[in-house]
């Protein structure tokens, strides 16, 4: 589980710090930096999907020409804050006394109309530098975990690396290639998983350093970004398709795949009924002449309603249901302004929803709001992490604070509760009042104490 | 200086008040003064005039020094009465901490105050004598002003850009004005 992501120079954040726990919400005004932070984690996704950093940042298409990958929002001209040279984003994963803090940071070279990476680095927990693709004079070269040097000329073509561990006796290990124009960083899980095959010494020098790259840093390559499409939700879709689109497409198929197992059903049902006034008790799956399905849900009075003239509120909170129960769960799951399209009465039972699936699985949930209701349904941990984005009036950058570390927070949600203060914007007032007062006179320098000399000196 | 302004109609008055409210802490040496605009559940004068309402907003902002509530006088010549009451009243808890609550009405409503940044281009027969004595200079003044300058469109149908003309001319303008 991620637990705080700390975003430096990275689009509107100069410096910023958002703490995460199972559940996150993140409030704060239109255009303030909520969707940056899902850019950051997606930027997360990107490497953890072994992409490159061009394409994380650009687009990625597949061997069909089909785009398989939306970029960063705004690119690389605009993925730094105010045009900074550099950016970095720091994830932290794990709990307790197993954190691991991974420092990834990308420098870029400005010219009058183009942009160009041409550094990448990961540091782990606190400035230890794992590797580095270029030197102070821009040469590329490598260093891993201190220990793996390899300098490389800018005219080849492939950047290719010989691991080596720094023995006295220079003993080489192993080399590997890879073309120069791929990232390393997105490299580092492909290369890693081949590792313990490819030379158990290799394995363990990686394991010595503690670096978990198996197992916590991997979140990122199980991730998913929803953004509901009615008309994709609406769609009869291959009963292949068992994965939920990050549109939502496949919504059918992923029903029928959840349906066939009788407890899982039940628990959809179940859900469902909760969270609509349908009284439904079934479902049925027919296929149109393509041989596609498409869901049908079954009321106790015998009413049948197809997605395709279902609500919007009910195909919204089927595809919630469909994320979280459906088979291949992600480990991370964001949502930008979950409350869309959600009676506000029904969006206690969604908070349940999802603080119900990250207890009961090892997943993890940040979602962006504008709804001081939900706020208001949030349990005691989930408040915990409920973090607010602003920016101060006339300064560039957006800020990050957890709700609860406001003053006097804890006081007053407890008093008047966290919904009806969010409705009369205190978070937000709070989080300008509580920054220091530049008209204050600072207090004036106390003046140095005489020393008392000692009788008899 | 942390500043926190109560009113009846915040989706309006807060695009005259804040920029006045900055010019007139500017004025006095708080430039950088912190200056918000509280959202109130339920709006209108029957709201804002309770006890109960703001005695709870005042203990919701520890951090807040100065509390300025702004309503319109509407031609009721006791509010003064009222709001005098009401200043007393938070001030007996807020004054040993240093804090303070100042209670202010508009005469007669706050769109008059946006008025005197365009002092120059009010009609010449109006005189201000005249727009503090009228019940409704909003329909009377303010909106036909708006109108004759192509306003109505604007944010608060002219109130944003009025109200930062009335910031900028601030301290001259208005007799009207705080």
């Amino acid at each position: 589980m991620y637990t705080s992501l700390r975003l430096e120079r990275f689009k509107s954040f100069r410096d910023a710090e958002l703490k995460l726990g199972p559940f996150t919400v993140l409030m704060g005004a239109n255009a303030l930096g909520k969707s940056n932070v899902r850019d950051a984690f997606r930027f997360l996704h990107g490497i953890g999907r072994s992409y490159s950093l061009p394409e994380i940042i650009g687009e990625k298409y597949g061997e069909g020409g089909e785009r398989v990958w939306t970029g960063i929002r705004g690119g690389l001209p605009e993925i730094a804050h105010r045009k900074a040279r550099s950016f970095a984003i720091t994830a932290q994963v794990g709990e307790d006394e197993e954190n691991q803090r991974y420092r990834i940071e990308v420098s870029i070279q400005r010219r009058e109309n183009t942009s160009q990476i041409i550094d990448e680095k990961l540091e782990v927990n606190g400035g230890r530098l794992c590797f580095k693709t270029t030197d102070a004079r821009g040469d590329l070269m490598l260093v891993l975990f201190n220990r793996f040097y390899r300098y490389n000329s800018k005219e080849m073509k492939e950047f290719k690396i010989i691991v080596g561990i720094d023995y006295s006796d220079g003993d080489l290990l192993t080399e590997f290639a890879l073309p120069q124009t791929q990232s390393f960083l997105s490299n580092l899980y492909r290369e890693y998983e081949g590792l313990e095959a490819l030379n158990p010494e290799y394995y363990h020098v990686f394991s010595e350093d503690s670096l978990n790259f198996n197992d916590d840093f991997t979140v990122g390559k199980s991730m998913r970004f929803f953004e509901w499409s009615l008309d994709a939700m609406r769609e009869p879709s291959p009963p292949s398709q068992v994965v939920l689109s990050d549109n939502g497409r496949n919504l059918s198929s992923v029903l029928q795949t959840i349906c066939r197992d009788r407890q899982e059903k039940k628990a959809l049902l179940t859900w469902l009924t909760e969270l609509t006034p349908m009284d439904a008790v079934d479902f049925e799956f027919p296929t149109d002449p393509a041989g596609k399905v498409y869901a049908t849900l079954v009321e106790k009075h015998g009413q049948r309603t197809t997605l395709a003239s279902a609500s919007d509120g009910t195909l919204r909170l089927l595809a919630f249901l469909a994320a979280f129960l459906g088979p291949h769960p992600s480990r991370f799951y964001f949502f930008e302004e979950i409350e869309n399209g959600i009676h506000p009465t029904r969006l206690g039972l969604l908070v349940d929803l999802i603080e119900n699936q990250v207890k009961e699985k090892d997943i993890q949930v940040v979602a962006t709001t504008h709804s001081p209701q939900l706020l208001g349904h949030l349990g005691e941990k989930s408040l915990e992490s409920a973090s607010l984005i602003y920016r101060l009036e006339h300064q560039p950058d957006s800020r990050i604070v957890r709700l609860l570390d406001l003053p006097d927070a804890r006081r007053v949600i407890k008093k008047y509760g966290a919904a009806q203060l969010a409705a009369e914007g205190w978070f937000n007032d709070t989080a300008h009042f509580m920054q220091p007062d530049p008209d204050e006179e600072p207090p004036a320098p106390r003046p140095p104490r005489r020393r008392r000399s000692r009788a008899g000196t | 200086m942390r500043v926190l302004i109560l009113l009846e109609d915040d989706v309006m008055d807060h695009y005259i008040l804040k920029p006045l409210f900055e010019a007139m802490l500017k004025h006095v040496g708080k430039p950088h003064a912190t200056i918000q605009v509280h959202h109130p559940r339920v709006a209108g004068w029957e709201a804002a005039k309770k006890w109960s309402n703001i005695k709870r907003v005042i203990d919701q902002y520890s951090l807040v020094e100065l509390f300025i509530l702004c309503v319109d006088r509407d031609g009721h010549e006791q509010r003064r009465g009222i709001l005098d009451k009401l200043e007393a009243e938070a001030n007996r808890g807020l004054g040993p901490q240093g804090r303070r609550f100042l209670a202010v009405e508009a005469h007669q409503e706050i769109e008059v105050w946006a008025l005197a940044g365009i002092r120059w281009k009010i009609d010449p027969k109006w005189t201000w004598d005249a727009i503090r004595a009228e019940r409704d200079p909003k329909e009377r003044y303010f909106g036909p002003v708006a109108e004759r300058m192509g306003l109505t469109d604007s944010p608060g149908s002219g109130r944003s850009i009025l109200g930062k003309e009335a910031a900028r001319h601030y301290p001259q303008g208005s007799p009207e004005l705080p």
